[in-house]
């Protein structure tokens, strides 16, 4: 049910974001609209996280739910808002893309959710700042190549990988590179990033699966080792006192 | 009577040889040390390419590099060995399946432009399929009516740097240039199309349907807006002036037309080889040595009065320019900005041979 009720929310409030997004940016080409689209719900789902579950395997499976809640919910969007401008394998790569991201940063929600519940004991807060704190992580490192920008152009001087490393670190690069759009010669990020105009490569999308694919299997091989209930969790807030009913 | 005659002809060729140089525009001391200083480039060019044939490991700057080699005065051609050949080589390697030459999938449609017109450069017609379906990639990829867009959208007709990025007068420009270069019907709609674009960067109301355009003649980066590295806003520059004069004269318009004459009017009035004319900043000055270059040996004249009432020979004073940036290795780049890579060697040894060669020509 609880899980239900936040998925509506995680909908309604992607719809609001991308009609507002959609009224404002008018030159917005569809490889754009991709990038845009999953970035918004990406963000938008993470800060909905519902919460990890009673046992470290449930927790995954909900990690898998809930990501694939959230793409599914972004593929939507696209074909509704896309027209015939988005092809069905580009809105795919994309939104398979918006999975992988949202796999690991749930798994780090979750991670925080624990140590945090450990800590406070209130299980309700720990869930809420579990999935704020992992948005606000996912927007940080998203936003790596403007705010990093300056400081890797001045030291690419000695360390040429240092601006491939930075736009690589970033998953909105990851959406872009799976969306087929290139992100900062974007005309928003042309003129507010240095780095556009310097010399730089994206990963490729078998790098990044490869990445991707690496770090959720490390992270299932965690929840593997550390098998078995929490008793923390089975004294859960009124929001969250069944998790079995939720999954 | 012979021996008069041979003395009568031989005078006559030592009377007119200064004739010559003098129609020439260029003192053959400086002509001189502009083709060495071609040499030197095309030495230190020779010396960054990897075994494989590649510059840079760069479609785009192999490229330049191979036409620096195929247009100088060296006449170079493939049976002149394997510094040329591994080149032509290397850019077949990255032909890709939708027509496209390309090592990454970033730069694709400037890879495939400037590919385009070095293996055009051969004139070797072993390359017409490969050169044929690189130009079929580049008029698909112009954003029109297939991709959704109408005519009276602002990027219409542009063509950008790859995927369906947003168009800009430089990639429009090298796109147009790859088109001519690969022997595009000049019926084509590609170059029609590509006009409504131009005239929407070109600072001329008359034939500007944008609100913000003013009326020097000048040209932006896109309609609507400069680099930051120019304070964004629309204020016309230098090398986009090039490169939309270019534009304009390689789609066929006619030297007499009124966005020709505006446009070479803004240029001959700016015309500085010290900064990117009319800004304050040296941010793409390689780009636009090289693209002055074109532009003017494409417009046809020698000479020009510039604002102040100064004529300047252009072939010579950037001649004389670009031999004193030149690097003791052979190589040039600028070392005031690192904008659009001009601190890359090979890339700006690459157009600055290339916009040599134009004034030497």
């Amino acid at each position: 049910m609880m899980i239900a009720a936040r998925w509506s929310m995680l909908a309604v409030a992607s719809m609001l974001m991308l009609a507002a997004f959609g009224a404002t940016a008018t030159d917005l080409q569809p490889s754009a609209l991709r990038v845009a689209v999953t970035a918004v719900i990406g963000l938008i789902a993470t800060l909905f996280w519902p919460g990890s579950a009673a046992t470290p395997a449930r927790t995954a499976f909900r990690i898998g739910a809930w990501s694939a809640a959230a793409a599914c919910l972004a593929a939507i969007a696209l074909r509704i808002a896309g027209n015939s401008g988005q092809p069905f394998a580009r809105i795919l790569a994309a939104c398979g893309m918006l999975l992988l991201i949202l796999l690991v940063t749930h798994a780090v929600a979750a991670g925080l959710e624990w140590r945090w519940r450990d800590q406070s004991e209130d299980a309700e807060s720990a869930r809420e700042m579990a999935g704020r704190a992992a948005a606000l992580a996912l927007a940080f490192v998203g936003s790596l190549p403007l705010w990093l920008g300056p400081a890797a152009e001045l030291l690419a001087g000695r360390h040429p990988w240092i601006i491939d490393a930075v736009v690589g670190m970033s998953p909105l690069t990851h959406l872009a590179v799976a969306s087929g759009n290139d992100l900062l010669r974007n005309q928003w990020f042309y003129q507010h990033s240095n780095l556009a105009a310097l010399q730089f490569s994206y990963p490729s999308p078998a790098e990044l699966i490869l990445a991707y694919g690496s770090v959720c299997l490390a992270l299932a091989l965690i929840a593997l080792a550390s098998r078995g209930p929490r008793s923390r969790i089975d004294g859960a807030s009124p929001t969250q006192p069944t998790t079995e009913q939720a999954i | 009577m012979m021996k008069k005659f041979l003395l009568a002809l031989l005078a006559g060729l030592v009377l007119t040889t200064p004739a010559v140089h003098a129609a020439d525009g260029m003192d053959p001391a400086l002509k001189e040390k502009a083709r060495r200083a071609v040499d030197a480039g095309l030495h230190y060019l020779r010396g960054q390419q990897a075994p494989d044939g590649s510059v840079a490991r760069s479609v785009g700057i192999t490229a330049l590099s191979l036409r620096a080699f195929l247009e100088s005065h060296r006449g170079y051609n493939e049976s002149d060995g394997a510094f040329i050949s591994r080149q032509i080589d290397f850019l077949l390697s990255k032909v890709n399946k939708d027509g496209s030459i390309s090592e990454s999938l970033q730069n694709t449609s400037y890879n495939t432009a400037v590919a385009l017109s070095a293996l055009a450069a051969t004139k070797n017609p072993k390359y017409d399929a490969v050169i044929a379906a690189g130009r079929k990639f580049l008029i698909q990829h112009q954003i029109d009516e297939a991709g959704g867009y109408k005519q009276d959208h602002r990027y219409y007709g542009g063509i950008g740097y790859g995927g369906d990025e947003r168009p800009d007068m430089s990639n429009v420009y090298l796109a147009l240039e790859g088109l001519k270069a690969a022997s595009t019907d000049p019926k084509d709609p590609v170059w029609q199309k590509a006009l409504v674009f131009v005239n929407r960067s070109q600072n001329r109301s008359e034939s500007n349907d944008q609100k913000w355009a003013a009326n020097d003649g000048g040209f932006v980066y896109m309609p609507g807006w400069n680099p930051p590295e120019f304070e964004n806003g629309t204020s016309s520059y230098g090398g986009m002036t090039a490169a939309g004069l270019v534009s304009l004269l390689f789609a066929g318009t006619d030297k007499s037309d009124p966005r020709v004459q505006a446009a070479y009017k803004w240029m001959t009035t700016n015309y500085t080889l010290e900064v990117n004319p009319g800004t304050t900043k040296k941010h793409g000055l390689f780009y636009f040595y090289n693209a002055f270059a074109k532009v003017m040996k494409a417009y046809g004249e020698d000479s020009f009065v510039d604002g102040k009432g100064q004529k300047h020979a252009w072939k010579s004073e950037l001649a004389q320019k670009l031999v004193s940036l030149q690097a003791a290795d052979g190589s040039w780049s600028n070392p005031d900005s690192n904008a659009w890579w001009e601190d890359k060697p090979q890339l700006v040894t690459a157009w600055t041979v290339i916009a040599l060669e134009h004034a030497l020509k």
